[in-house]
């Protein structure tokens, strides 16, 4: 994905813009926040929140830099977004992240990096297949009958193309070099919402 | 939450490497976490584009749920996404527990605390029935060297002055948190 491009399509108010930022950040944000210990649904509704403030509130003051893209630079606004939840829900003060080669560094980014992974191979999936995936491995843990359903598919098509797709997903990750970074961070929740 | 089920009743999933299904297991999330996270991202869409209309528009002397209800009809977009990612169910409502969420719209289209208050209480002064639409343009000696802003707060002040007690006090708590959202609204931004 072009990150930049992004950038411009959002400060141009793009309603596919909007989409694909959420598509694109809304899982590593959430792993990015369970990584820096926020419990399992406050992270998922900070995430939300992030989802809107982000592209309305803040994505005008982002200039395409030489040292850090985009991405890079809407990881420390969610670092910061989730330092300033812990200072106001524990009253404790935390040095904020301003530097987007420091954000890019810390120890919680194996983890990100494996679920960015993921949504970035996510998206090379046609969307057929990658609602597929979805229902049935990243929320809803539908059996195959039931994706049928939804799609208006029989179970033994969803089958075929839900083996197709985690095929695709594999060719595709491969040799990702973030899927097999170890996960050092300190505090690893389970990520159940 | 169950685990993800690797299997159903009746049919198995494909044998993939661990790491696979380690990286799934990773970007798991709550069944509805992208459905909300989209709700977002589209409401926002609609708030920018009702925030660069207000921008071009400019301020009016009208209440608070014309003003946003003009900015929708100019852009051509519908407020339902907006409302419900703010919990608002009716524009028109004054009530205690209605003033922030529409003071946190005002808030996110770019108006000052001072311009919310002010269409807030145009609203007030138009359903207590002490004043009809159009407003009154102000007609003070100052009249031409003042805001538009400025200018309707002044009407306002001389319809509210025959206010009974029970609507001021509904009036200064109108102000108030509308105050309290935009100071944590700040808080957060």
């Amino acid at each position: 994905m072009d990150y930049d491009e992004l950038a411009r399509r959002l400060q141009a108010r793009e309603e596919r813009a909007f989409l694909d930022f959420a598509e694109a950040f809304a899982r590593p944000a959430r792993a990015l926040f369970l990584s820096l210990g926020l419990p399992p649904f406050e992270a998922e509704d900070l995430v939300s929140v992030c989802m809107s403030d982000i592209p309305l509130k803040k994505v005008h003051r982002y200039r395409a830099r030489t040292d850090g893209s985009f991405r890079a630079w809407t990881f420390t606004v969610l670092r910061n977004a989730a330092m300033d939840w812990k200072r106001r829900n524990r009253g404790k003060r935390v040095p904020l992240v301003d530097d987007v080669a420091q954000a890019e560094t810390v120890e919680v980014m194996p983890r990100v990096e494996r679920v960015a992974a993921v949504q970035e191979a996510l998206l090379e999936l046609n969307p057929g297949d990658r609602q597929i995936v979805e229902l049935r491995h990243l929320g809803e843990n539908r059996t195959f009958e039931e994706i049928g359903e939804i799609l208006n598919i029989s179970a033994a098509t969803a089958r075929v193309r839900h083996h197709r797709a985690l095929n695709r997903l594999e060719e595709l990750l491969r040799s990702d070099s973030r899927i097999h970074l170890k996960d050092t961070a300190a505090t690893e929740s389970s990520g159940q919402g | 939450m169950a685990d993800t089920p690797r299997f159903d009743d009746t049919i198995e999933d494909p044998i993939s490497p661990e790491w696979l299904w380690e990286a799934l297991d990773a970007a798991r999330t709550s069944p509805d976490f992208m459905a909300k996270c989209r709700d977002a991202a589209l409401a926002a869409h609609d708030i920018s584009q009702l925030r660069h209309e207000s921008e071009e528009m400019g301020f009016a002397c009208t209440p608070f749920h014309d003003y946003v209800g003009d900015l929708a009809r100019r852009r051509g977009l519908p407020l339902d996404r907006v409302m419900r990612w703010l919990d608002i169910t009716n524009l028109e409502c004054l009530d205690r527990a209605a003033i922030r969420p529409l003071a946190r719209l005002g808030q996110d289209l770019g108006l000052s605390a001072r311009e919310v208050c002010v269409l807030l209480r145009a609203s007030l002064a138009v359903q207590a029935k002490y004043a009809a639409l159009p407003l009154p343009a102000h007609r003070g000696p100052d009249r031409a060297t003042v805001t538009p802003l400025v200018a309707c707060s002044l009407t306002l002040e001389e319809i509210e002055g025959h206010y009974p007690p029970a609507l001021q006090d509904h009036l200064r708590m109108i102000c108030r948190e509308v105050e309290a959202q935009f100071e944590a609204g700040d808080a957060h931004s």
